[in-house]
């Protein structure tokens, strides 16, 4: 229960300071771009559109998110609130996965994707990754600055990889990096769901265990007011 | 309520709190004065669990704190110097939040409210309050969940008299219930007046420890100033409050009906810490 109202928190907060709004602007642009290209290559613009913001915008927001906590001192109030560190990063990525599934699955009925559920998982799952990359990059930035190039590394990690595929770039081993297959599951080619998925959820554990560690350091240090 | 035995704490590899030992009792208020970067901050982490890596044995209710989880936040609440609020929200949605946060029922948000003078600005967004209500609201944060032991930063920073009485009153109200309150404070006044016990903390130690009543007791009796006009002038004199009878001059006024004016002079907590450390409070 603790962990639904952290959530409902979390969006409240992104509601209030216009990330539903900004997300709205997204993708009226996104469906103007998907409507202009020719339907041939409306898949595969989709999928690209999909994977490199809904799926992918905890990369870029969680440095807003937890600056903005930050400036307003809340993260030490949070830390000597009875909240675990694993709710306290759940709620996060959850909040923003549900942008990702909403901003998503607008673009898939529009953009030609075949298997809505199947892309909506990948979205989830990949979202799960990247905003638990963004809220490490973000634990130790005191400025969007240093956000901006703490989250380079896990952008060109997870990002670099999936873009080689658009240049023909392709290999059985790929399906071990998440990027790619979150990429082939929103497509909808993927060699092998029940593997991409595999690699998404392998990937997913790491990320997250290493982010739940990084927010227990964060939140004991910042349990003073001080920072 | 809280046992601290041979406390031991450094950030780098000199010890910045070496060898401290106190304890709390239950319903007590007990103050950490000292200047600026004395170490009071950082006994407050310690004794909220944000510094686990300490030397010795902190028990804060039972337990040793290092062996407490999170659950142990149910039981405190913590007012920092600064506050600590989401802008955006109002006060009243600020207090459902962070009481939504604990398994406790939460206190009545309206009668909290109502006891610093914010149920007016209650459906305000905080980002449109003042320095003094931010602060009266935060203080409301560390009390929604009705702890058993509030850890208060610099309560009454930054607030007129009016509202730093009410914020003292509140204290007070919540020591009557049985309450524990850790003030740290560079406030002598609110130590002096808050305070069952206080200890002044100076590089990382207790330079003393006791009672206000006892600390100001140890310098001695307070004096009496007093002062007369001589030749058009005004003079002024100072004995000790229990030798007013050994001073011949002040009698000579007194019978003479010739003294201006005369009023005692006690020492109050901040000169017995100047006394004691060498170092002014504020």
């Amino acid at each position: 229960m603790r962990l639904l109202r952290l959530t409902t928190g979390d969006i409240r907060f992104q509601w209030k300071y216009g990330f539903y709004i900004l997300y709205g602007i997204f993708t009226a642009i996104y469906l103007l771009v998907l409507a202009a290209v020719p339907e041939s290559v409306r898949r595969t613009v989709a999928t690209v559109l999909i994977f490199t913001d809904p799926a992918a915008m905890g990369l870029f927001f969680m440095g807003a998110i937890i600056l903005l906590e930050k400036s307003q001192r809340v993260n030490s109030a949070l830390a000597v609130s009875p909240i675990r560190e694993g709710e306290y990063m759940l709620a996060k990525l959850l909040s923003l996965a549900l942008i990702g599934v909403i901003v998503g699955g607008i673009l898939s009925a529009f953009g030609g994707i075949r298997n809505l559920p199947l892309c909506l998982l990948a979205i989830v799952l990949s979202s799960f990754i990247c905003s638990a990359c963004g809220l490490i990059a973000a634990r130790f930035s005191r400025t969007l600055n240093q956000f901006v190039l703490f989250a380079v590394p896990f952008e060109m990690v997870l990002c670099l990889p999936p873009t080689l595929l658009l240049f023909g770039i392709d290999s059985p081993w790929l399906i071990l990096h998440p990027g790619v297959s979150a990429v082939w599951l929103i497509y909808g080619d993927a060699p092998s769901v029940p593997l991409c998925l595999l690699s998404l959820v392998l990937w997913c554990v790491p990320a997250m265990l290493l982010c739940r560690k990084c927010i227990g350091s964060y939140l004991r240090a910042t349990g003073g007011a001080s920072e | 309520m809280i046992r601290i035995e041979n406390l031991i704490f450094s950030y780098t590899k000199k010890p910045f709190i070496e060898r401290m030992s106190f304890s709390v009792e239950r319903g007590e208020i007990f103050g950490f004065l000292g200047p600026s970067g004395a170490g009071k901050s950082t006994l407050q982490k310690i004794l909220t669990g944000q510094l686990p890596g300490y030397g010795g044995s902190v028990k804060v209710f039972s337990g040793e704190l290092r062996s407490h989880g999170r659950d142990f936040y149910e039981r405190i609440g913590i007012d920092f110097e600064f506050p600590t609020l989401y802008e955006k929200l109002t006060a009243r949605q600020n207090l459902k939040f962070f009481g939504s946060l604990y398994s406790s029922p939460m206190r009545d948000i309206d009668k909290l409210l109502a006891a610093v003078e914010l149920s007016q600005d209650a459906d305000k967004k905080v980002s449109d309050y003042s320095k003094g209500m931010k602060s009266r609201l935060s203080f409301l944060r560390a009390l929604i969940n009705d702890p058993e032991i509030l850890f208060l930063d610099e309560p009454t920073s930054g607030l007129d008299p009016a509202n730093a009485r009410l914020m003292k009153n509140i204290i007070l109200e919540e020591k009557a219930k049985g309450k524990t309150v850790i003030l740290t404070t560079h406030n002598m006044q609110d130590a002096q007046e808050l305070c069952d016990r206080v200890a002044f903390i100076v590089n990382g130690g207790i330079a003393a420890l006791d009672t206000p009543h006892n600390l100001i007791m140890r310098r001695g009796a307070s004096s009496v100033r007093y002062s007369w006009l001589e030749d058009g002038k005004e003079c002024t004199g100072e004995c000790a409050l229990d030798k007013t009878t050994d001073d011949t001059r002040l009698q000579k006024l007194v019978s003479e009906g010739k003294l201006l004016t005369i009023h005692s002079a006690e020492p109050n907590l901040g000169d017995i810490f100047m006394e004691v450390t060498g170092r002014a409070l504020q």
